[in-house]
């Protein structure tokens, strides 16, 4: 759920194609006690990916979308308590 | 008792003793080298049965984009043996290669061990090279670790859970992602969705 309101939040702010959400037992977020999403913005080793994702106005967006799915996240949570 | 009567004793018991002789001598070696020549047949036999018998298994292969994987059919030596069988399934899936499709093993990776412990769970004992040689990323990550454990977990049907070592130690990660402290279970979400198949 929480990936999935990511994923449509990021994809109206940022310019760049998204990979399809994964479901993996990734070490970061194994044992987490709460929900627990990994999200990679950009490849560092594409200087085009480079050059954006390095002017703060891509990641003022990045940070307003992760802003903004988690407050709807939190809202669905209590919607259905 | 007469002479005439002591020499039928006497030939009587050479005769006995000239077959002992024989029986634990040639008739012996006839006997085991006939149980050994059969035997020989037997196994020759069963040889010859799995020689040149192959399964055809599913092993995976990166899409050209490498972000999901690929089944590819692929013919690996029979055997008897369920863990010698695993074993032929992750060499193969090692040296697997068919273009476009791109491997997501760096080719200088060996197998050191393969093994099945007694709760089921397959173990693939890798070379340290898995992860030297490995570019890194997430996803290419995730290639390489479900190319292995779906490569063992479609083909052996008895095999449900697979775990990764590296040198013969438990590990955390590959590069930095997947958790492989523990055995993995068949992953279908990292399969390309067109070629999606239940085990």
């Amino acid at each position: 759920m929480l990936a999935g309101i990511l994923e449509t939040s990021l994809q109206g702010q940022i310019p760049l194609q998204p990979s399809a959400v994964k479901q993996a037992p990734l070490r970061v977020l194994v044992g987490a006690n709460m929900p627990a999403v990994l999200i990679e913005i950009g490849y560092l080793t594409n200087p085009a990916q480079e050059q954006l994702v390095s002017s703060s106005g891509f990641q003022a967006s990045v940070t307003q979308a992760l802003f903004s799915s988690i407050l709807r996240f939190r809202q669905f949570l209590e919607a259905n308590q | 008792m007469s002479n005439k009567t002591r020499l039928l004793i006497a030939v009587g018991v050479g005769s006995l003793l000239i077959v002992a002789i024989w029986l634990f001598s040639d008739g012996f070696k006839q006997t085991t080298s006939s149980e050994n020549q059969s035997s020989s047949a037997t196994q020759e036999s069963q040889i010859s049965s799995l020689e040149g018998a192959h399964i055809q298994a599913t092993l995976y292969l990166g899409d050209s984009n490498g972000k999901v994987l690929v089944p590819v059919p692929w013919d690996v030596p029979k055997l008897e043996d369920t863990t010698e069988q695993g074993r032929q399934i992750v060499l193969a899936q090692l040296s697997l290669n068919q273009p476009p499709l791109v491997s997501v093993i760096p080719s200088e990776t060996n197998l050191r061990a393969f093994f099945i412990s007694d709760n089921g769970d397959a173990f693939i004992d890798l070379s340290s090279q898995v992860t030297t040689s490995h570019p890194g990323g997430s996803t290419t990550e995730l290639l390489t670790v479900y190319a292995l454990v779906n490569a063992v977990t479609t083909n052996l049907a008895t095999t449900q859970r697979v775990q990764i070592l590296f040198d013969g130690l438990e590990v955390d990660t590959l590069a930095g992602h997947v958790d492989l402290r523990r055995p993995l279970e068949h992953n279908v979400s990292i399969i390309r969705a067109t070629d999606t198949m239940k085990k």
